[in-house]
This record gives structure tokens, C-alpha cells and sequence, in this order.
């Protein structure tokens, strides 16, 4: 990886007594896509948040762009594209007054990129935001974010309210984007089966802390899927080896097991268990809950 | 840097028709006030900018509460500019305006200077955080300052000067912070959606009411006692929901202003509604009335409609109620109970009668079209002037056409009961009717 967009250290952030974030260490760099995952109230939107100084640490460190992110300048600001969980704009205005509004303010404004973005996203220019559906408003908050070439790309669950169409073609503009303007792009997601395809890097959070900072394919080869067949007699009520990470189906002659592939012995565990082992390898979806239990990775 | 950013907020259809509406009524008011006494210039001056402030804070407020606010590279700075340009050119014009209509003007840079911390004040106000405990404050502390502050004003220029530009330095660096920009940001167009969870537990088949029913339908209890409880239990969490800061300094500031009053400025309200305590009780209407509108979070509760119209009026009701009832309190706190009986009390009748069209005033009950703040603004403006006028008939002019004290307080009465019931009407076919949905207020 290249450039580092964001650096956070020691960072905790305290809400009364709720700790959203605790002690988190991490470095964002770019360009990359790096897919925010995390259980509900883990700390992700709080995360974005801090990166682009809209809450400030209680204690830690925060950077983004190389700038405390209280101190974040005009400058810093122009590189960012942020899509909200929840966009809101002038109400009044329509979708073409609006991003007309917002292009004054950033030099690298692209109008050829908004047409492409409005016509793709199949966004009217002539719609009057007040009537928009929270989809559609999610969509302009994608061409907004998009259209000034930024550097660092934050996105708080964009696919969570666009049809399956969009969604398909916004997780293909991230790749053009990255690949076009060498961006970094955050994107924190529910729909993991979505981002699995566009991400090359995982952040999981869990109860605010980092429990996963890696690459995509390094957690995927770290571990694989069992699934297991009794030949002659039926299986234990629980695997014992120390290198099953999950049993996550348990039959009398069938079960599929989550395994640590460093320490895992096809062979040998067939030999013992009197059974035949199908390998597959683990999507996102799989390792997600793995993440989460096993603190940090 | 791009230019027009705040001006791109208020080329609309709204600020024309607000425009046409406030600067004709601030010339006229400037004429008036101008021919009578000139120190009144200053205070009218600095209403009419303290207005105009308040019409662009509200859209300034309206685009800091949008998803783009905080990240837009100079927004802060350009918005401030504009509004400082704003700032000088309408309190120029007012001064401007004041010095024209003024038999002997007072100096036109005192008038200037306090038009524009009024403008700036009030505009800033939207912005900042603590504007619910603020806006309270600092109108009840300007309408109690009473009719000679200007004048006191006009003895001391220079002081007088040197405070308004401090005090409009201070409104613009506390407005435009990044703090205050930060929490526009984070709170949203939405800033009262807690408010949904607040009424969860008023719902009749939450843990506790569900026990409780459940039980009493078991004895065959009437459905009558049932809605009863139900609907005092929705209105229960409508008062419950509203910010208690809003509420208690709004209460608190409104009983000192009444009983710091004192008995002259009560009867003052029959012969000069204008002036003294008469504002304060529009005032504290329209303040109570806008508290009760908004419908935003109750429509996500799983109501029916005639409990929602049930729930709404009986608030509406109540809200009568209680600003009676304070009212007479302070009067009795400021040791002059039988005022009331006199053009206090008519007054005090007038603002009952006329709550229904504040409370109607206020804003609509949903989201719909006409749902901005700028319309509400100005049918508040509208009905305020249709109720000074109305009070001033009354207070003045109901003596002459029925003599007898018992003939008026039944008249007041019926007039009362009038208004209410035209409130059922319209909230019934408001909840028959309308789309419960959105709600941004």
C-alpha cells in the first residue's frame, strides 16, 4: 500500500458512560478498498466520523491526510467524498441546483463525471430532492461524493438502500474510481456479500475495538470450510482439535467446520474421524463471525 | 471561493414573498414610530433587522443540518462573509429608512450598529446549540426591558455602539464555530427523532399499560375508560417529550417577566398592547403552541387515527389551560389578583381565544408542501397582527358595547368555547383526511 490517508492511535471516544470506541490502533492507506465491518453499534459510523474531524477523540490520536483531524483544513477537506448513512440536502433545491450548489466549492469538480454518474445512477437532475426516496437520495449523495476526484472516499453503508441493479453498478464504479483517480475508499457494509467482490482489505470492528486489520485474501487463506461426511460410524458431539475454529453444522454423520488452515490436517483428521473432508474456501459472510469472537486478529 | 452561497439559499419564490411582506410593514412601523418619539426608531430598527436575522438563520440552519455541511471545504467562512455583508446592507437600509421617517432622527450609526447585532444576533441564534434555552431568554429579556431602553441607548452612543458590535462579534464567532457546525451536523434535519423513543413506553401494549389492560379487560372494563386512559397517556408523553430545558426556561422566564411586571404593566396591556407585557403574552403563546405541533415522531407509533386526533386536541386543550393558569398565577404572584377582572383579564381571554389559530400557526401537523419555516413564519407574523388588533377591540372596545362584567366574561366565554370547537373541526378533518407521513418540523 501507498499513501497513509488515515492514522488513528490509542483513539477511544467516550459518549457518558458508553464507550463507542476503545484504545483503537490502525492505519488506513491507499489506494485500496477497505471494507468497515463490524456487528451493530461496533463503532463504524463513530470511526468515519473521527476521520473527518466531525467528532473529535476523548483520548488518542487521530490523522487524516496527515492533519489532526481537529485541525483538518479546507485543503484536506477538498479530498474527501463522504455518502452519509443517511444523506440529507436542501430539501427545496433539485437534484441539479444541488450538486450545481456544491460543485462551487471544490476546483476539481468534474461535470463530464456527474453526467456519467446521474445517467448510470439514473438520477433525474430535474427532481425535486423533497420528493426523492431514501434510495435516490442515497444516489446523489454518491454522484456529491464522487465528483471532485477525491482522495479518500468514505462511504457509510452506500448499497444498504439501492436495488440490486444499483447496487451492481455503484460497486463497479468503485473499482473505476480507484482505478481512475487512485483513491482510497472506506466503505462500511452489512451486505458483506456485496462488498466481498470489491474489497482488498478488512477492517472489523467489535464493541470498539479492532478485532480484524487485514488483508482480505490473507484472512481468507488463514482459514477454510470442512465439510464433513461419516463414513461408517456417526461424528462426536464436538471436534476437539485445537485448530477448528467453528462447527457450525452438528448431525450425527454430518457437520461443516470453520477451520485454522495453518495448524489443519486433512489426512490426519480423516484417518481419525472416519470420514471424508470436502475443502472450500471461506467467504466474507463465513469469516465475519469469526472475526468478531476472536477479538483482535 | 465560490460566491452566492448564502444568497443561492434564499433565491426562492419564500424570500420574495417574505421580503414583500416585512419590509413594507417595517417601513410603516419605522413612519409611525419615527413621528411619535425618535428613540423609538432604534428599538423598531433593531426588530425589524432582529426579524430579517431570524428569516436568514433559518436557512442558514436549514443547509448547516445537511449531510454536506461539515465536509464542504470553506463553507463556514463563505456563509459568515455573506452573512456579515447581509448584516450591514439591511441594517443600513433600516437605519436608512429610520433616519427618512424620523421628525429628529437619532444619530444613524447607533441605529445601524444596533440593527446589526439584533440581525446578527438573532440569525446566529439558529445556529448555535443552546438556541431552545437562548431564543427564550433573549426575547423575554428585550420585551421586558421595556419602551425606555432605547432611549437609554440614545444617552450613551458610543457605549452603545462599541456593546452592539461586541455583542454582534461574539454572536457570529460562537455561531460559525466548527463547534456549532459539528453539531448541525451530527444532529441532523431530525434533531427530535429520540423523541420516537420517548413515546414507546406510553403505547398501551408496552410491558407495564399491557399488564394493566389485559387486567381491566378481563373485568369487562368500558372502552370509553380504556381510550380515556390511552389518550391521557399519549398527551402524558407529548408534554413528557419536549425538551425540558425549552419548557422550564420558557415557564420560569415567563412567570419572572409577569410578576417583575407588576400590576402597571398588566393594566398596560388593555391600553397598549404593544408595549409592555402584551408581546409577552403573544409571545409565550406562540412559543407553547409551536412546542406541541410537530407530529413527526408520534406517526411512527402505531395509533389510530382518532386516537392521534384524540391526542392532539386534548394537548391543544391543554396547552389553553396551562397558560391560564400560569398566567393567573403570576398575576396573583405579582399581588394583583383583580386586575383580571379588568382589561388584563379580557386580554388574557383574547390569547385563549386566539390560541387555536397560533397553535394552527405554528406549523402544519405533518410533512407536507407548505411545511417550510419561512410559510409558518409568516402566518405567525399574520396572525399575531390579526390578535393585536383583535385585543385592542376587546380590550378597549367591549366595555362601550356591553357593560355588565358578567355579560362580558360570558361572552369571552362563548367566544372561548367557539374557538375550541372550530380546533375540533379542523383537526378532525385534518386526521380524516391527511397523510400522516414525514414530518420534518
Amino acid at each position: 500500500m501507498g499513501d497513509v490517508m488515515f492514522e488513528a492511535s490509542g483513539l477511544t471516544k467516550e459518549f457518558g458512560e458508553l464507550t463507542a470506541l476503545r484504545d483503537v490502533s490502525l492505519s488506513l492507506s491507499g489506494p485500496s478498498i477497505i471494507g468497515l465491518i463490524g456487528r451493530n453499534a461496533s463503532g463504524k459510523t463513530t470511526l468515519l466520523r473521527h476521520i473527518v474531524g466531525l467528532q473529535l477523540p476523548t483520548r488518542g490520536q487521530a490523522r487524516t491526510l496527515g492533519v489532526a483531524t481537529r485541525s483538518l483544513q479546507h485543503e484536506q477537506l477538498a479530498r474527501i467524498g463522504v455518502v452519509p448513512d443517511a444523506p440529507t440536502f436542501i430539501r427545496w433545491m433539485s437534484v441539479g441546483r444541488q450538486l450545481q450548489y456544491l460543485s462551487g466549492f471544490y476546483q476539481r469538480w468534474d461535470s463530464v463525471r456527474q453526467s456519467h454518474l446521474l445517467d448510470l445512477l439514473d438520477l433525474d437532475v430535474h427532481a425535486d430532492i423533497s420528493g426523492l426516496s431514501t434510495g435516490s437520495a442515497q444516489k446523489l449523495a454518491i454522484v456529491a461524493a464522487l465528483c471532485h476526484h477525491p482522495d479518500l472516499i468514505l462511504l457509510d453503508e452506500p448499497v444498504s438502500n439501492l436495488d440490486p441493479i444499483a447496487r451492481d453498478q455503484f460497486l463497479k464504479l468503485l473499482l473505476d474510481v480507484v482505478q481512475e483517480d487512485r483513491a482510497t475508499i472506506v466503505i462500511s457494509s452489512h451486505v458483506l456479500h456485496d462488498i466481498e467482490s470489491t474489497v482488498d482489505w478488512i477492517v472489523c470492528l467489535n464493541n470498539g475495538t479492532v478485532a480484524a486489520d487485514a488483508a482480505l485474501d490473507d484472512l481468507k487463506d488463514k482459514y477454510a470450510e470442512w465439510r464433513v461426511l461419516a463414513r461408517t460410524r456417526d461424528l462426536p458431539d464436538r471436534f476437539a482439535d485445537a485448530f477448528v475454529v467453528r462447527q457450525t453444522v452438528m448431525e450425527p454423520r454430518r457437520a461443516r467446520l470453520v477451520v485454522r488452515t495453518a495448524d489443519a490436517d486433512v489426512l490426519a483428521f480423516q484417518h481419525a474421524h472416519d470420514a471424508d473432508v470436502e475443502v472450500a474456501p471461506l467467504n466474507l459472510q463465513g469469516l465475519f463471525p469469526i472475526l468478531v469472537d476472536n477479538g483482535r486478529h | 471561493m465560490r460566491r452566492g452561497v448564502l444568497l443561492n439559499l434564499l433565491v426562492r419564490p419564500l424570500t420574495i414573498a417574505f421580503t414583500a411582506g416585512v419590509l413594507p410593514m417595517a417601513a410603516i412601523l419605522l413612519f409611525v414610530a419615527g413621528s411619535r418619539r425618535p428613540a423609538a426608531v432604534i428599538g423598531v430598527s433593531a426588530f425589524v433587522c432582529a426579524v430579517l436575522g431570524a428569516f436568514i438563520g433559518e436557512r442558514m440552519m436549514e443547509a448547516a443540518k445537511c449531510s454536506f455541511a461539515w465536509t464542504l471545504p470553506r463553507y463556514r467562512r463563505a456563509l459568515l462573509g455573506e452573512f456579515v455583508i447581509c448584516g450591514v446592507a439591511v441594517s443600513a437600509l433600516v437605519a436608512l429608512i429610520g433616519a427618512v421617517a424620523s421628525t429628529t432622527p437619532p444619530p444613524t450609526f447607533l441605529v445601524a450598529a444596533t440593527g446589526f447585532a439584533a440581525f446578527s444576533w438573532v440569525g446566529a441564534l439558529y445556529l448555535l446549540p443552546e438556541r431552545s434555552l437562548l431564543f427564550p431568554i433573549a426575547v423575554l429579556v428585550l420585551l421586558a426591558s421595556g419602551p425606555s431602553a432605547p432611549a437609554a441607548l440614545l444617552n450613551a452612543p458610543l457605549t452603545t455602539v462599541t456593546a452592539a458590535l461586541a455583542v454582534a462579534a461574539l454572536a457570529l464567532w460562537s455561531a460559525f464555530s466548527s463547534r456549532a457546525f459539528r453539531w448541525s451536523a451530527l444532529t441532523g434535519p431530525r434533531e427530535d427523532g429520540r423523541l420516537i423513543w420517548n413515546g414507546w413506553p406510553t403505547m398501551p401494549w408496552w410491558p407495564t399499560p399491557r399488564t394493566r389492560f389485559w387486567r381491566r379487560a378481563s373485568q369487562a372494563p368500558s372502552r370509553a375508560r380504556y381510550l380515556g386512559t390511552s389518550v391521557l397517556r399519549g398527551v402524558g408523553s407529548r408534554y413528557g417529550a419536549t425538551k425540558p430545558t425549552a419548557w422550564f426556561a420558557s415557564l420560569a422566564l415567563y412567570v419572572l417577566c409577569v410578576v417583575a411586571a407588576g400590576p402597571n404593566a398588566l393594566s398596560s396591556v388593555g391600553r397598549a398592547p404593544l408595549s409592555g407585557l402584551g408581546p409577552i403574552l403573544i409571545f409565550v403563546a406562540l412559543m407553547s403552541a409551536s412546542l406541541s405541533r410537530s407530529l413527526a415522531w408520534r406517526a411512527t407509533l402505531p395509533w389510530s387515527r382518532r386516537h392521534h386526533l384524540a391526542v392532539t386536541y386534548v394537548r391543544d386543550l391543554g396547552d389553553v389551560l396551562l397558560f391560564l393558569l400560569v398566567t393567573l398565577a403570576a398575576a396573583g404572584t405579582a399581588g394583583n389578583p383583580g386586575v383580571l377582572m379588568g382589561g388584563v383579564g379580557r386580554g388574557i381571554a383574547v390569547v385563549a381565544i386566539f390560541f387555536p389559530a397560533f397553535q394552527w400557526a405554528a406549523g402544519p401537523l405533518t410533512g407536507c408542501p407548505w411545511a417550510d419555516r419561512g410559510v409558518t413564519m409568516i402566518l405567525f407574523i399574520a396572525v399575531a397582527m390579526v390578535f393585536l388588533v383583535t385585543l385592542r377591540l376587546v380590550v378597549t372596545g367591549l366595555p362601550e358595547l356591553v357593560s355588565s362584567g358578567a355579560a362580558q366574561a360570558v361572552a369571552l366565554g362563548l367566544l372561548i368555547v367557539g374557538s375550541q370547537a372550530l380546533n375540533w373541526r379542523r383537526l378532525k378533518g385534518y386526521f380524516a383526511g391527511r397523510d400522516l407521513v414525514g414530518g420534518d418540523l
